[in-house]
């Protein structure tokens, strides 16, 4: 029986780190710590001797995590991965997904891989409910201007709501343009009329 | 149908070549279509380029040469010079009872001696702002180690690092040194010319198996930069390309903070000083873009590698082969003492062709041989 991994999260964003915690805790393989908070970054990472570093891709601050990884001791300095020391098609899947790896030296490709398909897949996940949380909050805000602009029809012109909003509606199609973009002018309108 | 070139790079106001190329129709006319993207750091642009996601990237010289082993090739170069020094209150207050003058070098590396250990921000260690600044203590009699301890962060924090005393002063390219200025969070003393008037500080990288497949591709890229280059050397008005780069494609920012390096007219300091440097940034022809293979051995001793002839990366044979039929001069020699002109200088080419000065702020010379 092989030592189990240690494998490090840095990732200030907790619900994507805890969602790749999750899906490794399963295995007996693998002892998981998330960091969150990046301030005292080399001393807790010195005292946890990773064999794996798991990076947010697009981390502006990526640059000094590295200073940090590669500054580590010699006998637990995970380096980034190049090509030579893995298979490229997965790295590639990685970048894309936003995860970067930082593993130490001698570490076996097929130790790897599953840890990094397994964060790929999370990323992937992650990113799908953000979208998808992204598009109900614009519905919601695009529905209330809407409404608002139904009111003030009603008010000003005298409609019913069913007429109101086949007027916007009417408007849009003329103008080729979207409901919410015609209500959103017509409610900065009155705002600044009234 | 038009070939598509993946390419990435920082965005700071030396990736002007890139988005020139690409804003002024030069990669069309050349015959390819140039994707351009953005990347938020150094790591990250480097990790596509080695796996290939992207063709070719706007790089830090020293990180492209530490990656010479791995099969990373600079066939041009993009610029020189460029960065800038920014002390914050505390640091500033010490210079200025020392008498530092704008763009004093060795006063600088003698204040920074004096002063024991600095806590000093680069963007990335193998950059030629840690490669000057360690050059300018060494010179100047001390130990780089003992000296220096360097912080490296994104240039968009460098301005909250100074002001929550993680750092005393940082080195970074432009707009961020001028940013910083502009926020009165810290004062500019010196533009990295003046240690080294000759420093490559971008180059065009290119991924290990990409010269292979699309060689015809890349030597229109680098075409196309070049003759951007030119066009950025050339051009009198500083806000014309400043507008350009600071669309929101590129580099998102306020275009009159991108001024100061295109038009080597700093301001200092809040009192609104001003420092003249025609060196600050310097983008042009083969007098700027060919990549000396002496060039490449500097920062290789200054990065203690030790790279073989054919490891070096710089690669003067490709930038001939890419731009002979723009038919402009070509240098005769692909290496040169570096160091040595005081001046500008007519050198052997096959053309008119003069070199700008490449003077190292202690007068000495590097002989790659």
């Amino acid at each position: 029986m092989t030592e189990p991994l240690h494998i490090v999260v840095i990732d200030p964003n907790k619900e994507r780190a805890f969602l790749i915690v999750d899906a490794l805790r399963e295995s007996d393989d693998y002892r998981i710590s998330v960091i969150g908070e990046t301030t005292g970054l080399a001393r807790r990472l010195g005292e946890m001797t990773p064999d794996i570093i798991l990076v947010d891709f697009e981390d502006p601050a990526r640059d000094s995590f590295e200073q940090v990884i590669s500054a580590l001791g010699p006998a637990q300095r995970p380096v980034a991965m190049f090509v030579d020391q893995t298979d490229n098609q997965m790295m590639r899947a990685a970048i894309e997904a936003g995860v970067s790896a930082y593993v130490v030296d001698g570490l076996r490709k097929d130790r790897i891989k599953p840890v990094l398909e397994t964060a790929v897949a999370r990323f992937h996940a992650f990113a799908r409910i953000k979208a998808e949380l992204e598009a109900t909050k614009t519905a919601l805000a695009e529905r209330k201007t809407i409404d608002r602009a139904k009111g003030l029809l009603m008010k000003s012109r005298d409609l019913s709501e069913d007429d109101a909003y086949a007027l916007l509606r009417k408007t849009a199609m003329d103008q080729g343009r979207r409901v919410s973009e015609v209500a959103e002018a017509l409610v900065t309108a009155a705002g600044l009329l009234l | 149908m038009i070939a598509v070139l993946n390419c990435s790079y920082v965005p700071l106001v030396d990736a002007a070549p890139l988005i020139v190329a690409k804003e002024l129709g030069y990669a069309e006319e050349e015959g390819i279509h140039l994707n351009l993207s953005k990347e938020t750091s150094w790591s990250s642009l480097r990790d596509k380029l080695m796996y290939g996601v992207i063709d070719a990237a706007h790089m830090l010289a020293p990180l492209a040469v530490s990656l010479a082993k791995q099969g990373v090739i600079v066939p041009q170069v993009l610029s020189l010079n460029g960065n800038c020094f920014v002390a914050g209150d505390e640091l500033a207050a010490y210079l200025h009872e020392r008498a530092m003058r704008f763009n004093d070098a060795a006063c600088l590396g003698q204040c920074l001696v004096s002063r024991g250990r600095v806590r000093i921000g680069v963007p990335f260690l193998a950059s030629m702002q840690a490669l000057l600044l360690r050059y300018l203590v060494r010179k100047s009699g001390a130990d780089p180690d003992l000296v220096l301890d360097f912080v490296v962060s994104p240039p968009s924090l460098m301005g909250a690092k100074l002001q929550n005393g993680e750092i005393e002063c940082f080195m970074v390219g432009e707009p961020w040194g001028s940013l910083a200025v502009a926020q009165g969070l810290g004062q500019i003393f010196l533009t990295s010319s003046a240690v080294w008037q000759g420093a490559p500080e971008k180059v065009l990288a290119i991924s290990p198996n990409v010269l292979n497949m699309k060689s015809s591709q890349i030597f229109a890229l680098m075409r196309a930069c070049a003759r951007a280059g030119r066009w950025l050397s050339e051009n009198r008005d500083p806000g014309a390309v400043a507008e350009l780069l600071a669309k929101p494609d590129h580099l998102d920012c306020a275009a009159e903070l991108l001024e100061h390096s295109l038009s080597g007219r700093f301001i200092l300091n809040e009192q609104g000083h001003y420092g003249i440097d025609k060196r600050a940034l310097v983008f042009g022809g083969p007098e700027v873009s060919f990549p000396w293979v002496s060039q490449s051995a500097w920062i290789a001793q200054e990065m203690q590698i030790d790279l073989a002839q054919s490891h070096v990366g710089f690669r003067p044979d490709l930038y001939r082969a890419a731009l002979e039929s723009l038919g402009g001069a070509m240098p005769a020699a692909s290496s040169k003492l570096e160091g040595a002109l005081c001046h500008p200088r007519a050198v052997s080419a096959n053309k008119d062709l003069v070199l700008g000065p490449d003077a190292f702020f202690d007068g000495q010379i590097f002989d790659p041989d």
